[in-house]
């Protein structure tokens, strides 16, 4: 599964003003890369792995996956691919309030297509639980856990669907410095033995060191490889 | 068991139960409703003068009406008044691969249970109306009970019903679609 984008420039309408975010990015993206973004807040980042997981069109360019162009296509067609590859982990801790820990992290089953009784969604959100410490609290609501605990519950979200590729945006945002190396350890094991695709913008130098590229965003460019 | 699946109906169902407050309430006015309604076609199936419970049938009027201004009120601010959470929720949904009919569905899903659970309480209200009315009422005005009571239960039920998903469907449908269009993209960025 590859992806590749041409050209991307992406433009925001800001009342008169119009901000440039991206400006002509020209990616590849291949099965198994582990690439990382850097770069000062404004420049881009998250415009990018928007574009990248279809949750934005750019304004500009064109986006290849498996050679098929997605640039054009619906809105319906872009989340039947979300649901297909993608693992999503936001900036912003988005849960559903309801849901406990445990229900939260089965969500991506709803829209999948392997079809799995809840008992063994279940099992298999438990088994991620363990390895995050996180086991004894699989049924508490969203709104007795931590900001770290958050973190961990949408990290596992993103994985429990056994995607092909993971997008993330500051996954280590609110985790402690061993929940953070624990991620980078779970990331660099997922990229080795599944070959898994990651793709994640962080500020955090560990995880951006464990990236086999890294590339650093300026001003909606990409301005240098620093890696890879 | 819907429950033991994976899929929208255990998501509608949870949200349901999560709302429940919101439509308790609703429920109460679906409830007090249909029997008014009940009341209003009563005196037919009795056969009994309208002029003895005309001032109760006014009362029960001034009531429905009440209920009715209530009821859009209340329909229109369900999904304002929860409208942040809700609409991180359909936002995280459709981030993880949801589309636009499904979230819709979803919407409608949850809000068609509420037509459902009202009728089934509204036939347990009636019965226990009718043993009222034959007791109580007739028994005042040393009125003959006679009427047809299951012809009464069905149609009083199948109204009701039908009233509420009219009502429920007007409103509803724009928020729907409100709703199953929302940009996950400015619901998930800080």
């Amino acid at each position: 599964m590859n992806i590749k984008l041409i050209d991307i420039t992406k433009i925001y309408n800001d009342g008169e003003n119009k901000i440039e975010a991206l400006k002509g990015i020209n990616l590849d993206i291949n099965e198994g890369d582990y690439i990382a973004f850097v770069g000062p807040s404004g420049s881009g980042k998250t415009t990018l792995l928007s574009i990248i997981s279809g949750l934005i069109k750019p304004t500009r360019g064109d986006i290849y996956f498996d050679s098929k162009k997605l640039t054009k296509i619906s809105d319906y067609y872009w989340s039947t691919i979300r649901r297909k590859y993608f693992g999503l982990i936001f900036q912003k801790k988005v849960i559903i309030p309801h849901l406990t820990l445990i229900e939260n992290i089965i969500l991506p089953f709803i829209f999948s297509e392997q079809k799995i009784l809840k008992i063994d969604a279940i099992k298999r959100a438990e088994e991620l639980l363990n390895e995050f410490d996180l086991y004894e609290k699989r049924n508490s609501k969203p709104s007795k856990l931590s900001g770290g605990e958050l973190q961990k519950l949408t990290i596992l979200r993103a994985f429990i669907n056994n995607p092909k590729i993971i997008i993330a945006d500051e996954p280590t945002g609110d985790l402690d410095i061993n929940s953070s190396k624990k991620i980078v350890e779970i990331f660099k094991k997922f990229n080795k033995i599944k070959n898994l695709t990651i793709v994640m913008v962080t500020h955090n130098y560990e995880l951006a060191k464990s990236a086999k590229t890294i590339y650093s965003i300026k001003e909606g460019r990409i301005d240098k490889i620093l890696k890879g | 068991m819907p429950l033991n699946k994976i899929d929208i109906n255990w998501l509608s169902i949870k949200g349901v139960l999560r709302y429940s407050g919101y439509f308790l309430i609703k429920i109460l006015i679906f409830t007090l409703w249909g029997l008014i309604i009940l009341n209003l076609i009563f005196s037919h199936f009795l056969n009994i003068e309208l002029k003895i419970l005309f001032p109760l049938n006014l009362i029960f009027i001034l009531i429905f009406f009440a209920f009715n201004f209530v009821f859009i009120l209340f329909a229109i601010t369900i999904f304002t008044l929860t409208s942040r959470i809700r609409k991180e929720e359909f936002g995280i949904l459709r981030a993880l691969g949801a589309t636009r009919v499904e979230v819709f569905n979803l919407i409608i899903k949850e809000s068609l249970f509420l037509p459902i659970i009202t009728t089934i309480l509204l036939i347990i209200l009636e019965l226990l109306f009718l043993l009222y009315y034959k007791l109580e009422i007739c028994g005042i005005f040393k009125l003959e009970y006679n009427f047809n009571f299951f012809k009464f239960l069905f149609l009083s039920a199948f109204i009701t019903f039908i009233l509420k998903i009219f009502i429920t469907g007007i409103f509803l449908f724009p928020i729907a679609i409100y709703y199953s269009r929302i940009d996950p993209y400015n619901i998930l960025r800080d």
